[in-house]
């Protein structure tokens, strides 16, 4: 009877631990897992643990959150893409795309200062320091800016700064000049100036060179100083450009070429690279060339006067008068005037060599 | 600056919900019954799943990384239109934007696993026997990345991440697009 009893205990705690923890009527099923503790039904039941509707609901409302906001996205996707791709735009030659489409932006998004910021970079980076100068002015001076961002704009200030310097200088130079002095007079008078101000340290000594070599009495004296301001800054196109029309001067078509196809590598839309280009190529004899890039410039910019006037010079050299006419016509008509070597170009006084080369290319 | 995890939990509420959801969302595709849910409640821990053990390293795996890969995924897509101008662009003028941030940001911020995430992947994969040495090799630093990313909480490793993140998707599509 002992032996029966002890017998039942044991059966009804075998038989306990193999039912179902949940509802207590069916045996667990241990064929999914050696731990359940839960018959075949309730695991099924627990396995699908119900998700609160409220949650389905939260998430449904989410999702037309979120959704609307989607709307908008791809504006503003493609305002970040010209922020995170500017600065290698830039590097591929579309600098002022780049700085355009970030000017755009930072009138957009006021409180940002790294689009400015980025901008003022790529400016400085590019040489466009007049530029750099604007943006600081315009979206960042007596603005609250962090320290990282004060130390970068102090840093590209001072060469501003400098830069400034000798542009207010020379540009006072050239309002004061005595109106009684000939040309050559005024060109010697500013060339001296210039010069005086080479051991100051305070002057921009890229443009300095610059300035003196568009002021240097002969071809020779003015390719040592633009030579000297591109050594001092590569990055001012500027005086790349000189460069060029000096080698054209120089009648070397070649050099002058290379020189203006390394600048429209830097900066695609140069519009004066494309017209030195027109220039090399129209006195080099290719006159379709020519025009090719004279459109190019005119294109760039159809109200700039001087790709207007470079294509409707390529154009007559072309012998495509009926397209000079017109383009002549749309110059006229928004009030402007040739300057006298362009009108004497196209009076016949003076031919394609006279109007481009100082001497008609006889130095 | 250290701020209680238990008080960045209950301003981060909506992240600690999405991650027991995804705990429990686990357990049901990996066939592993639950026992009870508490999405969030004012106590520590701010949220649990009480499931059934298994012996099973690949349910265990998953069922306890499953919230990284449910609220990175989920946080991702919803800070997605609206990271760029708040994160990027600083801007917290739209209403709307900022709440869809800060949710996005909070489930972003709880998709680490816990350290008892990690505690049941070093039982269930490491301490077994049974489970092979190249698994536990491959295993051995998602458990590192985990208590990382729990201890670095406390120097906001959290946020960073969720700053991280949100970025990363409108960055991979300037490269792709």
């Amino acid at each position: 009877m002992e032996e029966n009893k002890q017998s039942f205990e044991g059966y009804n705690q075998d038989y306990e631990q193999e039912i179902c923890k949940l509802c207590g009527n069916a045996y667990i099923d241990k064929s999914e897992s050696r731990y359940s503790t839960l018959c075949t039904n309730c695991r099924e039941k627990q396995i699908k643990y119900p998700i609160p509707k409220l949650f389905i609901l939260i998430g449904i409302v989410l999702i037309f959150l979120v959704g609307s906001s989607f709307v908008q996205f791809p504006k503003i996707f493609k305002a970040y893409k010209s922020y995170a791709t500017a600065e290698q735009k830039a590097k591929q030659g579309y600098v002022n795309d780049a700085l355009h489409s970030l000017e755009d932006l930072t009138k957009q998004y006021t409180e940002d200062k790294s689009i400015p910021v980025l901008a003022v970079k790529i400016s400085m980076n590019n040489g466009k320091y007049e530029y750099a100068d604007y943006i600081i002015d315009k979206y960042l001076a007596n603005k609250k800016v962090d320290k990282s961002i004060y130390n970068e704009i102090t840093t590209y200030s001072k060469r501003i700064d400098q830069y400034y310097t000798t542009y207010d200088f020379y540009d006072k130079l050239i309002k004061n000049l005595d109106k009684n002095m000939t040309k050559s007079q005024s060109m010697v008078y500013v060339n001296t100036k210039l010069k005086s101000l080479l051991n100051d340290n305070k002057q921009d000594k890229a443009l300095l060179n610059y300035y003196l070599s568009i002021s240097a009495p002969n071809i020779k004296e003015a390719k040592e100083f633009i030579q000297a301001s591109i050594k001092e800054d590569n990055n001012m196109l500027r005086s790349h450009i000189e460069l060029a029309y000096i080698l054209l001067e120089e009648k070397d078509f070649d050099g002058s070429r290379k020189k203006y196809n390394e600048i429209l590598n830097k900066e695609k839309d140069n519009i004066d690279a494309l017209c030195g280009l027109v220039a090399v190529e129209v006195l080099n004899g290719d006159k379709k060339a020519a025009v090719r890039y004279a459109r190019q410039a005119y294109d760039i910019n159809q109200k700039d006067l001087y790709a207007m006037e470079t294509l409707m010079i390529a154009l007559n050299e072309d012998g495509q008068t009926e397209e000079v006419n017109k383009i002549k016509d749309e110059y006229l008509s928004t009030g402007n005037k040739f300057d006298n070597t362009t009108l004497d170009y196209f009076n016949g006084k003076i031919n394609i060599n006279d109007y481009y080369l100082s001497n008609g290319g006889q130095n | 600056m250290i701020i209680p995890g238990f008080l960045i939990s209950i301003v981060t509420f909506p992240g600690v919900i999405v991650h027991e959801l995804a705990h429990q969302i686990f357990c049901r595709l990996m066939r592993v019954p639950v026992y009870e849910v508490k999405y969030f409640q004012l106590s520590n821990p701010c949220g649990y799943v009480l499931h059934e053990p298994s012996d099973n390293p690949l349910k265990v795996f998953f069922i306890s990384v499953g919230p990284f890969l449910i609220n990175t995924i989920i946080g991702a897509l919803i800070t997605l239109p609206v990271s760029i101008e708040i994160v990027e662009f600083g801007q917290y003028s739209n209403l709307i934007n900022l709440l869809i941030c800060w949710i996005g940001f909070s489930i972003l911020m709880h998709a680490f696993p816990s350290t008892g995430d990690a505690k049941c992947i070093v039982n269930a994969i490491l301490k077994n026997k049974e489970v092979s040495f190249l698994i536990k090799i491959l295993v051995a630093p998602v458990i590192g990345l985990i208590y990382i990313g729990a201890v670095g909480s406390v120097m906001w490793l959290d946020l960073l991440y969720a700053v991280g993140v949100s970025m990363l998707l409108p960055k991979i599509l300037v490269m792709i697009f």
